[in-house]
């Protein structure tokens, strides 16, 4: 089952939120998902109703060893990735240290490209996330060094924070819609539930129904689901 | 406003809703200089020549050619690709008035 790393070249877009919920996108369409916390900040499991002084389990422990929220399995790979041994094992084209039944998605900062470098050739899908604001833009230009941004083909890149009331917005979407075509799989736009969820350790879901971010986060999961052959195991409205 | 919007807000008893219609994006293009840079970067784009097939554009294709006609990088000094002289060149150039 595959690896999918979250990474984007720029901080605070919105990386570890969208980790997150294609991981809980996934598992609500009937996958195995295991999501990792490769970031020092610890942040990932606030995006799953976690308040800051939960444990979560590192990885390399018992299979089905992590906290369980929303059939997401959550585990911590800070530590482990601090690890020589774990960059060495990385480095060994063809041997994956993730268990090979269960999606994983994996959340890195943006800061961290030796783990982001170690894990992409392991990956099928880097989701690469943009926000309409010119520094994550002008950061197109970083996504993957040697390689043009729009010629990356195992990356699919995310909008996320989109806002139609702000022209420079509208005219990222366009602008990113027209350079990466079907690559840019979603657009999920800003939404202040989005964050006082996470103030009330509640999924979005519970927090705002009304979300305009959750058909979104719907439609980034089955579009990842396509883009990777995975098939969803339960049928699901839309 | 529009009818079916006051309807709506009538219906749903709010007064206290702004409204504003923001108007088709594409009619309301400008040229940031920034998307103009961004599609003659290499990192971005490739080859620069290939990133953008002269056609006629509409619609969203033409915000994109719009940016590849606002600036022609002068042919006769194409810089060398890769050297650290023609990354200098770039620096130096204005990205709006760059191709
Ligand atoms: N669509 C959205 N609408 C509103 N707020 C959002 C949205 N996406 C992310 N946020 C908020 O933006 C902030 C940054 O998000 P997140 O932590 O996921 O970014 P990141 O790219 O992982 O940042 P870091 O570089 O710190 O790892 C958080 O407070 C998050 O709640
Ligand atoms: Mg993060």
């Amino acid at each position: 089952m595959p690896l999918l790393i979250c990474h984007a070249p720029t901080g605070g877009v919105g990386t570890t939120f969208l980790a997150a919920h294609l991981a809980l996108g996934l598992a609500a369409r009937g996958h195995d998902v295991t999501a990792i916390d490769f970031c020092h900040a610890d942040a990932l499991k606030l995006f799953f109703g976690l308040p800051p002084a939960q444990e979560v389990p590192a990885m390399g422990g018992a299979p089905g060893a992590g906290v369980i929220v929303d059939g997401v399995e959550l585990l911590s790979g800070w530590s482990v990735a601090q690890n020589p041994n774990f960059l060495r094992v990385l480095s060994r084209p063809g041997e994956s240290p993730f268990a090979d039944d269960r999606i994983v998605v994996a959340d890195i900062s943006s800061a961290d490209l030796l783990i982001k470098n170690s894990l992409l050739p392991h990956a099928a899908l880097h989701l690469c996330t943009l926000m309409p604001r010119p520094a994550s833009l002008a950061a197109l230009t970083k996504v993957q060094p040697g390689t043009p941004a729009i010629e990356l083909d195992r990356t699919a890149f995310v909008l996320n924070q989109a806002d139609d009331t702000l022209k420079l917005s509208r005219h990222s979407q366009i602008f990113l819609r027209e350079l990466f075509g079907d690559n840019l799989i979603a657009t999920i736009r800003r939404d202040e539930a989005v964050n006082e969820a996470l103030a009330s350790f509640k999924s979005i879901a519970k927090h705002a129904p009304q979300s305009v971010v959750l058909p979104e986060l719907t439609a980034l999961a089955i579009a990842v689901e396509a883009r990777c052959g995975l098939s969803a195991t339960v049928e699901l409205p839309q | 406003m529009r009818r079916d919007v006051t309807a709506l807000l009538e219906k749903l008893g709010r007064g206290d809703f702004r409204y504003r219609q923001f108007a088709d994006p594409i009619a309301d293009l400008e040229p940031w200089p920034l998307f103009a840079a961004l599609l003659a970067d290499e990192r971005v784009v490739g080859r620069v020549e290939l990133a953008i097939e002269p056609s006629i554009p509409t619609g969203n294709a033409a915000f994109l050619a719009g940016y590849a006609e606002a600036d022609p990088r002068p042919a006769r000094d194409e810089p060398v690709r890769g050297s650290l002289h023609a990354f200098l060149t770039e620096l130096s150039g204005d990205p709006a008035g760059d191709r």
